[in-house]
């Protein structure tokens, strides 16, 4: 039987657990793929996948609590911008909010839902660019575009991205 | 505490005990209840309040960064080290593995040979890479020391790399980031054992620059993902199209005379011209670059560089016959110049306008050659002609 997008039994209520490796290694990951992997000329399109905004989607919604959310999305969104080397907060901001929004709305839903996860994948990835460019603009007065097309192009790339990714990082969910 | 209660009871003491309480339970309650949003409140505030001072007061968070890359960097330049060293190994396992298995199949030969070549070609196309290093090195009187790009941080507005050199090898913040085909960047962050070039294609650089043949000097600024521009250079001086800009020293970054792109458009606006320009960062990605340590000022060459190939072995019969000689083109091109001036017993700048030219296609023997690769032996010298 075809499983419905609203939470509605007590199974999909329950909040996901990890080994704390995982919480330690997949953000890690996440940050050394961006960095390291478009050095090669073939893997340059990694850079437009957002890996880390993916990887705090993810432990968002699985953990089902605002305050995991915003801690890891704090966290990775300082980190990068530590190595990205730019104004310490702007991806702080932005992924704080995407952590604590995203738990929000996760809490709403069958997150092991496939269809439920594009979705959260595909807006809040819109979210965090368009956070991200009210910032540029707003706070450091850079005279950035928003390339709307280009980011709904991009926002579903991320998107399928995501629903592979879960599926594995669902492999490293605790046993009940 | 009861007891207090009790023998005070009725008194207003009682009663404003009591509005206390329930006071401090309803300040609880209203805690517990709206905690998770002040606490994300409490964590945007403190990182807007971050940002602010870091715009006011220009100041960076060193510490935060030194956490974030030395938990990265190692693991990359790790990464790094293992490729290179197993790229030959894996190479030669499934080259041996398709030898066997289709070893009396002429097509795995031919399978075979091609991967050979492949990896031959990309140990040529290193060692190419090592020596046109090492001749810029030798060429360039500013000291400098090699290093390999680790990574890539580039973000939504920024263009930056990393590389494996940092504060043990002599490294500061400033330094000027090169490569033989032209500039890259400059060190922005420097650790122990890596550093932070900002590209030359980030927003954030600028570096002075001056054009080969009128010596219009503007400002290089980068736009992001496509390419960069010169600024300030004035409406009446003359910038073509595929003109070379060069450092002009002046931003005390860069020395004088280095390459920094080539002129893509120019268009002439009221006070300034809008030129545009590619640096050789946007259509190279390179994995060694050179971190100049004592920079030093040189002359721009009047002749743009060719894109003239670094080869292994020279040509013997080239070699044998003439000396090698380090410098420019330009230089190797006076030196020919001056040659045949000598041999024809010409000397330049001297004669009236309209009396005859010295024969340039002479080349008398000692001449360097100019192009390098050229595997054909020089002609027999021709005796001089009076001019």
């Amino acid at each position: 039987m075809q499983r419905g997008i609203l939470m509605d039994d007590a199974r999909q209520q329950r909040r996901a657990d990890y080994a704390p490796w995982v919480l330690f290694a997949v953000p890690l990951g996440a940050l050394l793929i961006q960095v390291y992997l478009p050095l090669f000329r073939p893997l340059q399109f990694v850079r437009y996948i957002e890996l880390p905004l993916l990887a705090t989607i993810y432990f968002a919604i699985m953990r089902r609590s605002q305050l995991d959310g915003l801690a890891i999305g704090m966290l990775l969104g300082l980190a990068q911008d530590s190595l990205f080397y730019q104004k310490i907060g702007m991806y702080g901001i932005a992924k704080t909010m995407v952590g604590y929004f995203s738990a929000s709305v996760g809490l709403q839903f069958d997150v092991e839902n496939a269809f439920v996860r594009i979705v959260l994948a595909l807006v809040f990835y819109l979210f965090h660019q368009f956070l991200y460019w009210v910032l540029q603009r707003g706070l450091l007065d850079q005279p950035v575009l928003f390339d709307l097309p280009r980011e709904l192009v991009l926002a579903m790339v991320n998107a399928i991205i995501a629903m592979a990714l879960y599926h594995l990082l669902d492999k490293l969910r605790r046993r009940e | 505490m009861n007891a207090a209660f009790t023998t005070l009871s009725g008194t207003p003491l009682l009663r404003w005990a009591t509005i206390g309480r329930r006071q401090s339970v309803v300040v609880e309650s209203l805690f517990a209840r709206y905690r998770n949003i002040l606490l994300l409140l409490l964590a945007l505030f403190g990182q807007i309040l971050l940002l602010a001072w870091q715009v006011k007061s220009d100041n960076d968070i060193p510490l935060v960064r030194v956490w974030a890359v030395s938990a990265v960097t190692p693991v990359a330049s790790l990464l790094e080290n293992i490729r290179h060293g197993t790229t030959g190994f894996f190479g030669n396992y499934f080259e041996l593995r398709d030898a066997r298995e289709q070893s009396r199949d002429l097509r795995s030969e031919r399978d075979r040979l091609k991967v050979e070549n492949q990896i031959l070609k990309e140990e040529l196309a290193a060692a190419q890479r090592a020596q046109a290093m090492a001749g810029f090195q030798t060429r360039t009187p500013s000291k400098m020391i090699g290093a390999r790009v680790i990574g890539d941080a580039s973000g939504m507005g920024t263009r930056s790399v990393l590389i494996d050199r940092g504060t043990t090898s002599g490294v500061r913040r400033g330094m000027a980031v090169v490569t033989p085909d032209g500039i890259v960047g400059k060190v922005l962050a420097v650790y122990r054992t890596a550093s932070q070039v900002l590209a030359v294609t980030d927003p954030a650089f600028a570096a002075g620059v001056e054009s080969q043949k009128s010596h219009a000097r503007g400002v290089l600024k980068g736009l992001g993902s496509s390419g960069a521009r010169v600024d300030y250079v004035g409406s009446g001086q003359k910038v073509e199209v595929g003109e070379l800009f060069f450092t002009s020293g002046e931003d005390r970054v860069f020395p004088r005379g280095l390459p920094a792109g080539k002129v893509t458009s120019v268009k002439d606006t009221a006070n300034f011209q809008e030129i545009q320009i590619a640096p050789a960062w946007t259509t190279l990605a390179p994995e060694e670059v050179l971190v100049i340590l004592d920079p030093v000022h040189q002359s721009i060459p009047e002749v743009a560089p060719t894109e003239s190939p670094v080869f292994l072995a020279p040509d013997a019969a080239t070699s044998a016959q003439t000396p090698t000689t380090h410098g420019t083109q330009a230089n190797t091109l006076m030196e020919q110049y001056r040659k045949v001036g000598e041999a024809q017993k010409h000397v330049f700048g001297e004669g009236l306008p309209g009396s005859k030219p010295p024969d340039f296609n002479l080349k008398p023997l000692g001449t360097p050659a100019v192009a390098a690769p050229a595997p054909v032996a020089l002609p027999p010298p021709v005796p001089p002609r009076q001019p």
